[in-house]
């Protein structure tokens, strides 16, 4: 009989047999934070509901092929599938032309900080989504994840001079893959 | 530089906590998806099939393959001695090694 408490491992291997409980189990133990990573990528509940529920989907089918043993833990592999998941989602929405958008609704005092936070947000998430994957799973576990260095070095599973690597040059292609897109000032996009 | 780019990062829309009927429903949709056959069950390794063998009911299991095996050999059996009423079965076979004279 699965517990609440079983160790991801063990919740898997139960998986993969099918038991639907400790699939339960497992997804009520990670599904809040992957809601809320998908929200912050995704920028809606909604779709950040179905990225989750996609990447659990997933999940049920893998199972057998979970190794305990092998380089990842669970709530990174889970991190970075739902961090994909979120960013080909994210990047499927097509922005209404600005000639199509018509009078905002909103015209209450920072209205024109929300467009501009949003258009901040759309950049960075598509940046992200070009920058190499273990540096966009650093990046994402130290700011969308809320992690600090050490605690992402042990999500990951490395050492801290490696993740704070792995962090500095994150940031220098995030920036880089910025000014491809035309934001040569970080001012432009705040 | 490195502030305007830490403060870029921190200020991508904040999430509130997750209230916990919303995970409940989640989870109740990636069942209904699952039902719906939306999801392949999770493949059976070799490995697994063989431990299932001695899981429950394994005399069953044993006796289903005792008896899956009787029929297959007793059909490849017939289809032998089918082949072999000629006997050129038999002669084909030392014919084909040269080393072995024919009619030796």
């Amino acid at each position: 009989m699965i517990s609440d408490e079983a160790r991801d491992d063990d919740l898997m291997a139960a998986v993969a047999q099918g038991d639907r409980r400790a699939f339960q189990v497992l997804m009520r133990r990670h599904a809040p934070t992957l809601i809320a990573l998908a929200q912050r990528v995704t920028g809606s509940e909604a779709d950040a509901d179905e990225v989750v529920q996609e990447s659990f989907l997933k999940v049920w089918t893998l199972a057998g092929r979970w190794r305990a043993d092998g380089p990842a833990r669970l709530p990174t592999w889970l991190h970075r599938v739902v961090l994909n998941a979120a960013i080909d989602r994210r990047r499927r929405v097509v922005p209404a032309p600005l000639e199509e958008a018509g009078d905002p609704v909103d015209e209450a005092p920072g209205g024109l900080e929300a467009v501009m936070s949003r258009q901040c947000h759309r950049a960075v998430v598509e940046s992200l989504g070009d920058l190499p994957e273990r540096q966009r799973t650093a990046l994402s576990l130290f700011y969308f994840g809320d992690l600090t260095a050490p605690q992402a070095a042990t999500q990951l599973g490395l050492t801290l001079p490696a993740v704070e690597s792995l962090l500095v040059r994150g940031k220098r292609a995030l920036r880089h893959a910025l000014t491809v897109r035309g934001i040569t000032r970080l001012g432009d996009v705040l | 530089m490195e502030e305007e780019f830490e403060a870029l990062m921190r200020r991508l829309p904040p999430v509130a906590e997750i209230a916990p009927d919303r995970v409940e429903r989640l989870i109740d949709g990636v069942f209904l998806r699952i039902d719906r056959g939306e999801a392949a069950r999770p493949a059976h390794s070799w490995r697994d099939f063989l431990r299932s063998l001695t899981g429950p009911l394994p005399p069953i299991r044993f006796a289903a393959l005792a008896l899956a095996a009787i029929i297959l050999g007793a059909a490849f059996g017939q289809e032998i001695d089918s082949t072999d009423t000629t006997g050129t079965t038999t002669a084909s076979l030392f014919t084909a090694n040269e080393f072995l004279p024919i009619g030796s």
